[in-house]
């Protein structure tokens, strides 16, 4: 068994114990507690999607707001306008998503779009994609689009939607998913072409590694679930706008997580967001509280350079070194 | 049979003209060398045949199969695997995993690749640094690791681009052994070396590159006795 399979398993483990632990969290916690959780839960299931494209095949999207938030709109038109069930509306945001990643990707890929002009690409198709929602009167436009509110009748495990302890769990598992789905990648074939791709593109082709190929299916898998992540963030909040959804700030704040926790890393998007999102509903208060607008911004930014600063690789590798987990 | 066929291969730059209608083949089972001095357009060569450049114009086959058009890794599924001049490991993984990752090419489980990765790995002496990070190796090392990814791709030509350069002659002694028993086994070979000793040793056939032209092609005894490429290449040695 190699080292880091080695390390994939004891981390397993590791995680059963962590979800065991926080599915009894709802006994003890009030519904404000929950919400933040859930939105812990949530960043740190979009860090670990992005993670998958950033962190295992080494390429830089800085515009996953688009997916995120063409898939909360996809779910949320559906079952606002159409009364189609999430259930149904979130394979299709799923699909739509990767779709869309793939053809972002392709278009760079095919044209050697490499590194930070890759990025720059993403950026651009997530502020086209904004622009579009702003200007699309079946969205709303700028003024949003509202889900209907739910009625007395509602059974949460039917149209997805539901009180802190609903939105707890859902996210829970989300997370969990998506974490096994990143664990069972890493360790597969494709895990190994996306390390060897990220590592020495070039050099991986030599030995036959199908970059192209690779590095679309990298997109369109951590496009399509950060699709899923932007619906659920839609019905979380039961309104959607542009800006939040499709904006720059949130593909910063998606990539935000898993950079402070650890790029490549299993745990890091996970702990990256247990820092990350409480400090920034405490910084948003803050910046009310003394009616300092940007405050929380400025905080974002002293804690990056800490990071930087004092973990320049993230807080899990530190923290696994001090547990001695390696 | 001919394994590998160059018919007046050329690649300009610019204007500049990197390799000029150069035209050789290689025997299916023999150890070649291309040699030249300095910007001969020896790496130039390699780079066309291996999929890294297109060619400006003429043909390459492999095992009677026109190459043009196709990426580098579908040349190496083809069979046709190479080394770089510039060692490239794959810096973040283990000594392992960088083979490993060869051997996915035609063992698609990793439990199956691993352990092919790993017999490479005996067979190159470096089985004892298997979970090492492949950026902790040391030089000679980092030239096994090249050519055991490569070779965990089950090639059938193998194209090394100065794998002795940098070696201590007892190094290069052993690299050389492994190539020898790599050919006994089967695999062709075609390399670029600058240190003679080993293209005498090794080679049967020498193809010379000087300012990206063909001056001479030949056994290694002959290639030594020709005028042009001493004049180019070799130079006089003064009586010792």
């Amino acid at each position: 068994m190699s080292p880091s399979s080695a390390f994939v398993s004891r981390s397993s483990a590791l995680a059963g114990l962590f979800v065991a632990l926080l599915a009894a969290v709802p006994l003890v916690a009030d519904d404000f507690q929950l919400s933040i959780l859930a939105l812990i839960f949530l960043f740190a299931y979009v860090g670990q999607a992005w993670n998958l494209m950033m962190g295992l095949a080494g390429q830089l999207s800085l515009g996953h707001a688009l997916y995120f938030g063409v898939g909360g709109y996809t779910v949320a038109v559906l079952a606002g306008r159409y009364e189609v069930t999430p259930w149904l509306g979130m394979p299709v945001a799923f699909v739509l998503c990767a779709a869309l990643g793939t053809v972002v990707g392709a278009l760079g890929f095919r044209f050697a779009v490499r590194g930070v002009y890759f990025a720059l690409l993403t950026i651009a198709f997530a502020e086209l994609g904004r622009v579009l929602f702003e200007h699309w009167d079946f969205v709303g436009k700028t003024a949003g689009f509202f889900l209907p509110a739910l009625g007395p009748d509602n059974v949460p495990l039917v149209s997805l939607r539901g009180g802190a302890t609903f939105f707890y769990y859902a996210l829970l598992v989300s997370l969990a998913a998506c974490w096994i789905l990143a664990a069972l990648l890493a360790r597969s074939r494709v895990g190994y072409y996306w390390r060897a791709i990220r590592e020495d593109e070039d050099a991986a082709r030599a030995i036959g590694v199908p970059a192209f190929r690779m590095k679309c299916l990298a997109v369109a898998i951590s496009a399509g679930l950060t699709g899923i992540g932007g619906a659920w963030f839609g019905l979380m909040g039961g309104s959607l706008f542009p800006e939040t959804m499709l904006g720059m700030r949130m593909s910063i704040e998606i990539i935000i997580a898993p950079i402070v926790g650890g790029l490549g890393t299993m745990f890091g998007p996970v702990l990256g967001a247990f820092v990350v999102v409480p400090l920034n509903e405490l910084s948003k208060d803050l910046a009310q509280h003394f009616n300092v607008s940007g405050l929380n911004f400025l905080i974002y930014g002293l804690l990056l350079g800490a990071v930087v600063l004092f973990a320049p690789h993230g807080l899990w590798p530190r923290l696994s070194a001090w547990l001695r987990l390696k | 049979m001919k394994l590998l066929t160059l018919e007046g291969v050329s690649k300009r730059f610019a204007g500049l003209k990197a390799v000029s209608e150069v035209s050789f083949t290689v025997e299916d089972g023999s150890i070649s060398a291309l040699i030249g001095p300095n910007g001969a357009g020896k790496t130039t060569c390699f780079n066309l045949i291996a999929g890294v450049l297109a060619p400006s114009a003429g043909r390459i086959a492999f095992a009677g199969r026109d190459l043009a058009g196709l990426e580098p890794e579908q040349i190496c599924t083809l069979g046709v695997a190479r080394t770089f001049q510039v060692v490239r490991p794959l810096a973040g993984m283990s000594v392992l995993e960088n083979v490993t990752v060869g051997a996915l090419l035609r063992n698609p489980s990793i439990a199956g690749a691993t352990g092919e990765a790993m017999r490479v790995l005996e067979k190159l002496g470096l089985a004892a640094k298997a979970a090492f990070p492949a950026s902790d190796l040391t030089l000679p090392d980092r030239k096994l690791l090249e050519v055991g990814k490569a070779l965990a791709t089950r090639p059938k030509l193998l194209l090394l681009d100065e794998v002795m350069a940098g070696l201590r002659p007892t190094e290069a002694d052993r690299m050389a052994e492994v190539l020898r028993g790599l050919n006994r086994d089967g695999l062709t070979i075609l390399l670029i070396e600058h240190v003679m000793r080993v293209v005498m040793a090794l080679a049967q056939k020498v193809v010379v590159l000087h300012h990206g032209e063909k001056i001479a092609e030949g056994t290694p005894r002959e290639i030594t006795a020709d005028p042009r490429v001493i004049e180019s290449y070799l130079g006089r040695r003064k009586a010792a």
